[in-house]
C-alpha cells in the first residue's frame, strides 16, 4: 500500500490532543494494524474492531478504520513523533 | 402546520447529493439553500463592485442591497435598521460593545455560567481597564436563578449584563425579559448573545428588552462572514468609535476626522456585499419557513433525540430541563471520548456532529465533565436522523464497550 497523505495534525479544541486525517479515506484492517504496531513496540490497549487503541510512549493514540488517527496529548511534538512511530510501524515512513 | 423537512431539504445542494450527510451540527453551522448560494454568486457575476463610492449603477445597486439586507435583518429581529450595524460575526459585534463602551473604572459586567468564550473573553480582557466581570452561577439544574441575579445586581456596581439567549452547550433559552427588567432597574444595560436564538426561534429584540442583541448570519441559513450588532438608538449612540477607517467618517483633514453617525460609525473598509446579498435571501427563506414553525420543528427533534439516548447504555444527557430547551442535545459519555464517537459517527454512518467543550470550556472545567457530544439539529432535518443518531449512539457505544 502506497503511503497516504495525511493532513497536518489539526488541534481538537479540548483536551483530547491532535487529529490527522488522510487525504484519501482509507480501509485498514485494524487486526493486521494491530500486529504492525505491536511488532514496532506500541502497546495494544483495546480493539473495538470499528477502532483500535495503542500507546507510544505515554500518548494515547486511536487509530480508525478510516484511517483517522487520535493522540491524547497536549503537546504537539509528542503527537509527531507518535505519528512518525505509526508512519515506520506502517511502512509508510 | 409544522415544517415539511424533506421538501425543504430539497432546496440545499448539499443534501440533495446521493451521499449527502446527517448533518447535525447546526449550533456551529447552518446549510444554505440554493436562493442564498445563487444570491452570492449572483454578486460576483453581476455587480462585483464597491458600494456608497462611486456613482456608476451597479454600485448603486451594490448599497442598495446592503441597505435592504439591514432592513430586513432589522425587522426580522425586531431591530431598527439605524442602529443594526453589520460585523463578521456575532462575536465582533460583542467585541465592539466591550471596545466601545464607555467604561469607568470599577464597572462591573455580569455573566452567566455558561457563555460561549465570545460572551466570556471579552469581558474578561477588560481588566487591563479596571472594569471587573463576574458570573452569576445558574441553579443546580442548568435554569438563570433570577433571585441571584436580581441580588448582585442590587449592589448597584453593574454596568452591564451580557448573556447567552439561548445557550450553545444544550439550547436551554434564558428569561431574557426578566433579565432586563432586573439589568434596567439596576441601571445597567442588557447584551444578549443571540447566535443561537436569532436562528432556532422567533426573536424580537425590542420586545426582549436589549439594549445589544448581537447575531452571526452563518447560524441563520446565511454565508459566512457576516454578523451584526442590533441596538437601541440610545445605546448605539453610547458606543465609541471601535475600528475607523473608510467609511466611517463625514470628512478628514491631516489633523483630525468627522466621524459618521450609526451604522457607519462601526462599518470601517470595504464590506461584505457577496454576504449581505446572501443574508437577505436567507432572511428571505427563513420569513417564509416562519420561525415558530423553525423552533417548533427543532424543539421536536431535539425531544425525540433526548428521549432516545436516555435509553442508551453509557452515556448521560448534560443541560438543563428539555422543556427549556431548544434544538441542541448534548450528551457525555462515561468511558469513550467524545471524539472517538464523533469520529466513528462519521466513519460509519456519515453522521456530522460536534465533540469536544464547544467553546464553553468554561463551563465544563466548573462541572468537571470531560466534553461531550452535541448534536444540533436544523430545519432541514427529520425525525429519521434523530433516530439514526440514537442507534448509531447506542451501536458504536456498545462495540467499544465490548472492548474494555
Amino acid at each position: 500500500m502506497a503511503a497516504p497523505d495525511y493532513s497536518v495534525l489539526e488541534l481538537c479544541k479540548n483536551r483530547a490532543g491532535y487529529e490527522a486525517v488522510p487525504r484519501l479515506r482509507l480501509k485498514l484492517k485494524l487486526a493486521d494494524v494491530e500486529r504492525d504496531l505491536q511488532d514496532a513496540g506500541f502497546e495494544p490497549l483495546a480493539n473495538a474492531g470499528i477502532v483500535l487503541v495503542v500507546r507510544w510512549e505515554d500518548v494515547e493514540l486511536s487509530v480508525f478504520e478510516s484511517g483517522k488517527l487520535l493522540f491524547k496529548t497536549r503537546e504537539m511534538d509528542k503527537a509527531r513523533v507518535a505519528m512518525a512511530a505509526f508512519k515506520g510501524a506502517m511502512g509508510w515512513a | 402546520m409544522g415544517l415539511n423537512a424533506e421538501a425543504i431539504r430539497k432546496d440545499f445542494p448539499l443534501l440533495s447529493k446521493p451521499d449527502a450527510p446527517v448533518y447535525l451540527d447546526n449550533a456551529c453551522m447552518t446549510l444554505k439553500p440554493r436562493s442564498v448560494i445563487e444570491a452570492v454568486t449572483r454578486y460576483y457575476e453581476e455587480t462585483p463592485f464597491c458600494a456608497g463610492r462611486a456613482v456608476y449603477e451597479g454600485s448603486l445597486r451594490v448599497e442598495e442591497q446592503m441597505e435592504a439586507a439591514r432592513r430586513a435583518l432589522a425587522s426580522f429581529l425586531g431591530g431598527r435598521p439605524e442602529s443594526t450595524v453589520f460585523t463578521k460575526n456575532a462575536t465582533e459585534a460583542i467585541n465592539l460593545v466591550a471596545h466601545a463602551h464607555p467604561w469607568k473604572r470599577g464597572d462591573v459586567v455580569l455573566t452567566t455560567d455558561r457563555e460561549h468564550n465570545s460572551n466570556l473573553v471579552p469581558w474578561q480582557m477588560l481588566s487591563s481597564r479596571g472594569v471587573r466581570h463576574e458570573v452569576v452561577p445558574s441553579r443546580g439544574d442548568g435554569t438563570l436563578d433570577l433571585s441571584a441575579w436580581r441580588d448582585r445586581l442590587a449592589r448597584g456596581d453593574v454596568a452591564l449584563v451580557a448573556a447567552v439567549h439561548v445557550s450553545n452547550l444544550d439550547g436551554h433559552e434564558v428569561p431574557a425579559r426578566e433579565l432586563a427588567a432586573l439589568a434596567h432597574e439596576a441601571g445597567a444595560r442588557l447584551l444578549l448573545d443571540g447566535a443561537q436564538a436569532a436562528a432556532h426561534g422567533p426573536v424580537d429584540v425590542a420586545r426582549l428588552g436589549a439594549d445589544y442583541y448581537a447575531v452571526s448570519l452563518h447560524k441563520m441559513l446565511g454565508p459566512t462572514g457576516v454578523g451584526a450588532l442590533l441596538a437601541t438608538p440610545d445605546a448605539v449612540a453610547a458606543l465609541g468609535p471601535f475600528m475607523t477607517g473608510g467609511d466611517t467618517v463625514a470628512r478628514t483633514t491631516y489633523e483630525d476626522a468627522v466621524l459618521l453617525d450609526a451604522p457607519a460609525k462601526f462599518e470601517a473598509g470595504l464590506q461584505n456585499y457577496a454576504g449581505f446579498a446572501g443574508s437577505l435571501a436567507a432572511i428571505e427563506y427563513l420569513r417564509r419557513l416562519g420561525m415558530e414553525e423553525v423552533r417548533a420543528h427543532g424543539k421536536a427533534l431535539m425531544q425525540r433525540a433526548a428521549k432516545g439516548l436516555e435509553g442508551v447504555a453509557g452515556l448521560r444527557l448534560v443541560g438543563a430541563p428539555l422543556a427549556t430547551r431548544g434544538a441542541i442535545v448534548p450528551f457525555a459519555l462515561e468511558d469513550a471520548d467524545p471524539h472517538t464517537l464523533a469520529i466513528l459517527l462519521e466513519d460509519k454512518h456519515r453522521i456530522l456532529v460536534r465533540s469536544g467543550d464547544h467553546c464553553l470550556h468554561s463551563w465544563f472545567n466548573a462541572h468537571d465533565v470531560p466534553g461531550a457530544v452535541r448534536a444540533s439539529f436544523g430545519p432541514y432535518n427529520t425525525t429519521v436522523e434523530a433516530d439514526l443518531l440514537v442507534e448509531a449512539t447506542r451501536g458504536i457505544l456498545e462495540r467499544l464497550a465490548s472492548a474494555r
